[in-house]
Formats: structure tokens, sequence, C-alpha cells
């Protein structure tokens, strides 16, 4: 299906070119004027790697994921499990999420992305359709409950609540009865809020965003920034390269941020221009599980557009200051390399359902 | 089972619908935020952004201006040197930028690095003063951040022979003392700042914009004071110390005709780069701040309250018998001098003849002529810490105030307030605020005088100035052959003082140390020059003044007389 990809692909540029923006005004900034910088190469070094991971699932024919989903689950577990452990995994900005060496760092919790859609497919198709027993449901939710809880221990609350989240939601598209679903997801929220309170610093990170002026110095300093950089760019923007805020609001302008920069270049029409193409992407998802007939393809393609879409809230959440400020990146559209090939690598796995003629009616 | 997948397909679709649902009230919310941020909360939060956008900036200092005597040599004056900061957003590696300038300045690696990982400011300096060499090789290091900069130090050319008036400045080059305290506004200058400002109009140019503001130099301060006249001045006062083992001494020359100060010495004298290593009490001029008991120069006021309060004419005469008793004390004289006008009173420096004078004119007036001669007030001379001496209120003057304070007892002085009352004698009895400050100049060299030399008015009768100055010439030139200020060829007029030392717990220091003191006029017929000087607490040798303070005075005279080029 030529929409997704070409959805993804406009993302994917305006990631790269906003990176572009804010790299190359840094470094002359510091006084050198380059064309390029390693960021923007490193992320279109991504981008190609992304592209060739999505030709790759999207020619693999999707009805040899079935027999592997359980594998990729386990295989994200024991990562997870190995990222905690010191020495193995690195820690960075005082949290472990990452395995590997320095450019080369494998981020476990961004396969999430591919590995929850799996999940629910697998568990969704088969014997569920049977006698659509609670079981299944429960073993869904188990799953991702402890996929979900070792993330969160790195710490990566921001990722835990979007595979937390999801997964509920993924809840909903399958059919779970209401009265369940809502004992379900009060339950786990009451968990996650005794869960963050119980240290001064997790619980101050929860709430800075609620009052981020009158901690503009410390903890909401990012938010504040953030939210200047909004209203900076005004309904227009300033445009292309113009972005002020960019020079105030290091360090992580360049991956969690970024999106507060695009709306200062290209203002409230150029942010809603954005919403509106993940917007078009969840909606093509949607339809496309709708037309399925095929189980396993069917939950998957809900689910993914699902996910997409529950992280993509959840980092504009973040940088409107409407939820609390947690790292999650903007899908195909931040800086960083794990999670634009994992979300390639899904979004493959769609394009490949959409162009098989078994699954599709 | 299939009509279990139909109806479940069905359930999939609704729950599809549901989804879709949430996720728009989810968007709703987030678009709404976006409308909030950048409509409606727009001017506040970027007002706000605006406020709290860095401008970080690194001072350039301001040029000190220049302290220069009568003949425009210089006595303080800021040299270049360089001062190494760091721009803390360009810094990389801190424990290696630490590493390197420690190295080379030679300071604790560790506490530069603890500096910089502490610093609040984008800016911190690292040192404020580096060697030539120090700054050559920082420079040719590179390193990310260092910020080399032009700044100043204060050197003072003409040392401790100038530093009471010119004073001292501290490691910021401010004044703290002297003239430098005093003018520390003026001479200061305005500091320039390399500011930086974030922009992000121009694509791809330099987003930070550098704008320098460029220091303005202080103004320099021309001064009356002759750096000549100073040094002879100081090598008298200087030999007189070391021959009588003096503690210190001041002199004072004014120009009784403006009340310039040409010179004013205060002995010995402070290094004004290492002023650190002596005492505060020495950065004070003395010459304005010390408040003691005149003795016998205190004679000459006498002298014009008889005649100003119309008590005597020059012709009237006291008897001496040696001594006098007054109440409960007895007042002393070294002979019996007999009957004597003001003039051998003068000459004789007769206590008794004083005291009876004193007593004639009556507590009040007296009190009203002293205090119009400007004693127990301040001069008003440009220099920091004047003191007002200390004339004790009429209320409190017992019966013997009156006769001791008429031979200079019982009241305190500043030298400053002698030597213009010595210069108002000189000056046909028209008092003048001294001052040390000609004109200032800006780097233009458009000058100024802030301080219009005032004339206080003519506090000493015309006539009473004409018989004092005659009384005081006749004190040098009747003691010709004895009197060691006697310079033939030239009328000079003088007077002499000795005066007991007040203890701090009162009564008088009782180790036999005095303070010496000269009052002279050069000359009678032309005043050109009025000297003042004072000795204070000699352990050795002669115990009068006429033989301390008259040969000191000679020698500043002898070369004043050349240096003035003054006619017989």
């Amino acid at each position: 299906m030529r929409r997704l990809l070409i959805i993804a692909g406009v993302l994917l540029l305006l990631g790269v070119m906003t990176n572009y923006s804010i790299t190359v005004s840094l470094s002359a900034a510091r006084g050198r004027l380059v064309a390029v910088t390693p960021s923007v190469v490193k992320q279109a070094i991504i981008v190609a790697i992304g592209l060739c991971v999505f030709a790759v699932t999207a020619h693999i024919k999707y009805l040899r994921w079935p027999g592997v989903a359980q594998y990729t689950l386990l295989l994200l577990v024991l990562l997870l499990v190995a990222v905690l452990i010191p020495g193995v995994g690195r820690e960075i900005n005082g949290s472990r999420r990452w395995i590997g060496w320095d450019s080369l760092g494998l981020q476990p919790s961004q396969s999430a992305v591919v590995v929850i859609p799996l999940l629910a497919a697998k568990v969704f198709s088969g014997k569920f359709l049977n006698r659509f027993e609670s079981k299944y449901y429960w073993a869904f939710l188990l799953f991702s409950l402890v996929v979900g809880s070792l993330v969160a221990l790195e710490p990566d609350f921001g990722t835990a609540f979007v595979i937390i989240g999801s997964s509920l939601l993924i809840l909903v598209g399958v059919g779970m009865p209401w009265g369940r679903w809502l004992a379900c997801t009060a339950g786990i929220a009451g968990l996650g809020l005794v869960a963050v309170s119980l240290k001064d610093s997790w619980r101050l990170r929860m709430t800075s965003f609620i009052d981020p002026l009158a901690k503009a110095q410390d903890v909401a300093y990012q938010l504040v920034n953030s939210m200047f950089a909004f209203a900076r760019g005004g309904v227009t923007g300033r445009g292309f390269m113009r972005s002020v805020q960019k020079f105030v609001h290091f360090p992580a302008q360049e991956s969690d941020f970024v999106f507060a920069i695009f709306a200062e270049e290209f203002g409230f029409l150029g942010a809603t221009v954005v919403v509106a193409l993940y917007v078009v992407l969840f909606m093509s998802l949607l339809r496309l599980s709708s037309r399925c007939r095929e189980p396993f393809a069917r939950v998957y393609v809900m689910a993914l557009g699902v996910f997409l879409m529950s992280q993509t809230i959840v980092n504009m959440g973040v940088v409107v200051g409407l939820l609390p400020t947690t790292g999650v990146p903007l899908p195909f559209f931040s800086q960083g390399g794990n999670h634009i090939v994992f979300e390639m690598a899904a979004l493959g796995i769609a394009a490949s359902i959409a162009r098989s003629p078994e699954s599709v009616s | 089972m299939k009509r279990g997948q139909a109806s479940f397909s069905s359930v999939l679709n609704r729950r599809l619908a549901v989804i879709a649902v949430m996720v728009l009230f989810a968007l709703i919310g987030i678009e709404s935020r976006f409308i909030y941020l950048q409509i409606f909360a727009r001017p506040a939060l970027t007002a706000l952004a605006n406020s709290q956008l860095e401008t970080n900036s690194i001072p350039i200092k301001a040029k000190r201006g220049m302290i220069l005597d009568a003949n425009g040599k210089i006595l303080a004056q800021d040299v270049a040197t360089w001062s190494a900061g760091l721009y803390m957003p360009e810094v990389r590696d801190v424990a290696w930028t630490a590493q390197t300038i420690a190295s080379v300045l030679g300071v604790a690696r560790k506490d530069l690095e603890v500096r910089i990982r502490d610093a609040s400011l984008s800016f911190i300096y690292v040192q404020k003063q580096v060697s030539l060499e120090e700054y050559e090789s920082l420079l040719s290091l590179d390193i990310p951040g260092m910020v080399l900069d032009k700044t100043y130090r204060r050197i003072y050319p003409s040392g401790a022979l100038v530093s009471s008036v010119v004073g001292v400045t501290g490691t910021d080059n401010q004044g703290l003392s002297g003239l430098e305290f005093q003018y520390d506004s003026l001479l200061k200058g305005t500091d320039g700042k390399r500011a930086f400002r974030v922009s992000g109009s121009s694509p791809g140019a330099p987003a930070v914009m550098e704008e320098v503001s460029e220091a303005i130099a202080g103004k320099n301060i021309l001064l009356t004071l002759d750096v000549n006249v100073q040094f002879f001045a100081q090598q008298a006062l200087a030999e007189t110390l070391s021959a009588y083992e003096g503690e210190r001494a001041t002199c004072i020359i004014l120009n009784p005709k403006t009340g310039a100060v040409l010179a004013m010495v205060d002995a010995p004298g402070v290094d004004p780069e290492h002023w650190r290593e002596a005492p505060d009490s020495m950065l004070t001029e003395k010459a304005v701040s010390y408040n003691y008991e005149p003795g016998s120069v205190f004679k000459a006021v006498t002298s014009a309250a008889g005649l100003d309060s119309n008590t005597i004419t020059a012709t009237d005469t006291f008897h001496s018998s040696g001594s006098l008793k007054v109440f409960d004390t007895v007042v002393h004289d070294l002979y019996a001098y007999g009957t004597m006008d003001l003039y051998h009173m003068l000459q004789y420096s007769s206590n008794v003849g004083f005291a009876q004078l004193g007593m004639k004119i009556g507590a009040s007036r007296f009190f009203a002529c002293i205090q119009q001669y400007g004693f127990g007030k301040k001069t008003g001379i440009d220099l920091p810490g004047e003191e007002s001496g200390i004339v004790p209120p009429l209320a409190q003057w017992s019966k013997t105030t009156l006769p001791t304070m008429s031979f200079g007892q019982g009241v305190a002085v500043t030298a400053i307030q002698m030597a213009n009352f010595y210069a108002t004698i000189a000056n046909g009895g028209v008092q003048r605020r001294p001052y040390v400050v000609d004109r200032i100049e800006d780097a233009s060299g458009t000058s100024q005088r802030t301080d219009v030399p005032g004339i206080v008015g003519q506090v000493v009768g015309a006539e009473t100035a004409r018989i004092v100055l005659e009384g005081l010439h006749g004190v040098v030139k009747e003691n010709e052959g004895v009197f060691s200020a006697y310079i033939p060829g030239y009328q000079v007029a003088g007077k002499t003082g000795t005066a007991q030392i007040a203890a701090p717990g009162g009564g008088y220091v009782q180790d036999g140390s005095y303070i010496y003191s000269f009052a002279g006029i050069l000359t009678a017929n032309d005043p050109r020059a009025v000297v003042f000087l004072s000795i204070h607490e000699t352990h050795k040798g002669e115990r009068t003044s006429f033989m301390v303070a008259g040969p000191t005075f000679k020698k500043i005279a002898l070369q004043l007389i050349q240096y003035l080029r003054l006619e017989p």
C-alpha cells in the first residue's frame, strides 16, 4: 500500500529537515558554517536503512510472522532483562536503555512497535476466535505488562506508558467486554500512580508539567522552552531555519522535543499538517484493518495503528505540556536510529498485509 | 462458528470506531493546546521567552583615567594586560580544559575544574591578570571557550612619593583611598561588553550575533601637585625622620593666592602597588585626617583674634615675669621676657603673654574668631577622610581652657587647617578653599574644572593679616643666626610649634615625644608659598622645635626659592 510509505516518507523527511535546521544553526552559532552536520548525515543513513528494512518486511509474506511472534516476544523480554544488568546495559542520563557501543547501540524497548502488534495478532487470531475466552485477554495483558514493567525499570516511563496504554486500546479493538476493560484500566492506572510516587524525583517529574513556569529553571526547563518555541511560531511560523528557541533549549532539542522547533518554524498550520499526516496514517491502518478478512492481519494492522497513534499522542502531549515530561520519540520524525528502523519494519509488515490477496477482501 | 466470526467482525468494526473517537478526543486536546500556545498565549509567552533569551556577555574593561601632576607627569596610569576567562557554552571537555589551563597558569587543577563545573554564569574569569608568556601559551593552545581579553593593571610611576594623595586601587581597579577613591566615578569610565544575542532572523548565517559596546575610558585628573616640589619636601622630611628617629612627618605646601596644593607629603609613604603589606591606617592622608594639638603655631591665630576683636593694637604690651598663675594652673615661659608688644610676644613665643591676651579677648569673642578662621570645621579640600579638628563648644570650656588654648593647647587642628590659616594671613586675610585637583580632562582632551576653587571670604581683617605677617617675619628675622629658618636676603615669615601628644585616656603622652611643627611663608613681601610641616614623635636628639622643624623647613624653603624662582 503506497499511501503508508508516502506518509512515512514525508514524516521522515520533515524530521531530517528539522534536524538540519537545528544542528546547522547550532554549528553556525559556534562559529562553524557547515553545509551539513554529522547528525543530519547519521539520520539520513538511518532513514535509508529504515527504507531498506521496510522493503524487506514488505516483501516477506506476512503469514510467516504468526509462527515467530512468540519468539520476538521472548527475545524482547530477554534483551530488556539484559539491559538492566550493569555492564551489559549502558547507562545514559540515569537510565539503562541501551545495549552496544556508541553509534551502534540497540534500544530494545523501541522494538515494541513491532512486538506488541505481532503479539496481539498472534493471541487474538487462532483459537481465541473459537470461544472468545477471557484468558486470551488476560494473557495478552500480562505479556504487555511484563514488557512495560521491564521498560519502566530502566526507567523509561514514557515508552512503558505507550506500551501499556496502547495494549489497553488494543484490548478495546479486539472486543474486550467494557466492564472488564474499565476495571483493568483503572487498576493499572492506580498501580502506575503508586509506582511513580515511590520516588521523590519521579513524582516531581510527573507533576512539574502542571505549572511549568514556576519550575522553569530545573525540572520543567525543556517543557518551558518547548512552550516558548510553540508561542514564537504563531499561526504561520518563523520560517524554515529561523527558529530562535533552538539555540536555547539544548540538550534534548535534537530528539524528543524536536516537534516544538518544527512548530516554531512552521507555526500552527505546519504543526496541524503534521498531526493530519499522523491521522491519515492512523485512519489508513484502521481502514485496512476493517477490510482484512484474515484475523492475524486484521488485528496486527489495528494494533500497529493504535501503537503509532499512542506514541504520537504521548510525544505531542509532552511537548505541549499536557502530559508529564517523558522521552518518547515522535514516530518517523524524531532523531534516533532504533525507533525509525523498528517503525519502518512494523510498517513494512502492514504493507505486506495490504499487498497480499489472501488477507484483504 | 461462522456466525460467531461474523458477529465478532462487526463488534471489531464498532470497536474501531470507538478507538477512532478516543484518538479524536486526544487530538482535539493537542490541537486546542496548539491554538492556546500559538495564538492566545503567544504574546505573553513570547515576551517571557525574550526576557529569558540568554544574552551572554563578556565584559570589556574600561581604561581608568590617569592622574597627572601639575607638569603633566603621570602619577597613576592603567597599562594593558590580559585576562583569561572561559565562555562556558563553548567549553567542551571540562577535565581537559582545567588540566590544560592549570598547567599554563600554575594553578591547582582540581580547584579550577570545580570552578568550571559549578559555573552558573555563561562566562567566568579564570585569572584576571596573566603575563605575556602565559597569554601567548594560552593563545597557542586554542582551548575551546577560552576568552583572552585585554584588561588593565594600575601602575604608579612615582610610587610612595604621592601615594597618600593619589591613593590606591583594589583588584578590580576600583579606587580605595585618596583621589583614586574621591574621584572613582570619574576615573573608572564605563565598562563595555561583548554581548552574544540569539537571533534566528538569517538562515545559514551565524545565528548568534555579537554586539560590541565599546568601553569608555575614564577621565584624566590633573593635579596642582608638583612632583618636583613633592620630592624635595619628602627628601627633607625623610632626612629629619632618620636623624631624629621620628615616627612620621607631614608637609603641606600651598599657594596662598589660590589655595592650590603644591605638595602634600606623608612620610614614610606607602608603595601603592603593594599597599596590602602596609597597615590600613597608612593609606589615609594624615595632613587632612589627623587631629592634633598644634602648640605654639597657634599663637598666630590668637594674635589675629586679638587684633580682629579690637582687643589690642600692635603696640599694646603684656608683661611676662617667667610664669603666670591662672586659677589652679601655672603657665611658664622660658625666660622672664618683661614687657612685650605683639611682635615680641610672637618672637619669644611667650605663653604668659598669649595667655593674658586670650583672657583679655574673652572666651566668646575668641571662640567666634577661631570659628571664623575655619577651625573646628573642614576646609573642604578635595580629598577623602578630612577631619574637622576639635574646638570644644563654649559650654565645655573650663576656666583654664581660654588661656591654654591661646598658646595652642586644648584645641585640635589638622595640618591642612593650620596651613590654610597661614595661607590666609599671607593672602591678606582672604581665605581660599585648598584644592589638589586642577582640572579634569576626558579622552578627547576637553577639560573641565569640577571644583572651582572657592574663596571662603575675608575671614581675617586685611590690616590684621598685615600685622600678623609682619610679626611672623619678625620671628624669623630677629632670630637671625640662632634661628635656622633664616635665609639671608629673603623675607621669610614663620612660626614654630612644639606640642605634647594627647594620650588616648586624656592628659598627655609622657615619654618625652612631641610633635614639632613649623609654619612658614615665602616670602613676607610677596607670599608665593606657605609651607606647613610637622614631625611626629621623635625618639632621639633635639627636643625643641626650632632645632628639629626649623632646619627641615629651611631645606625645603631653599629649594622652593630656587624652584619657584623667588625674588629676594
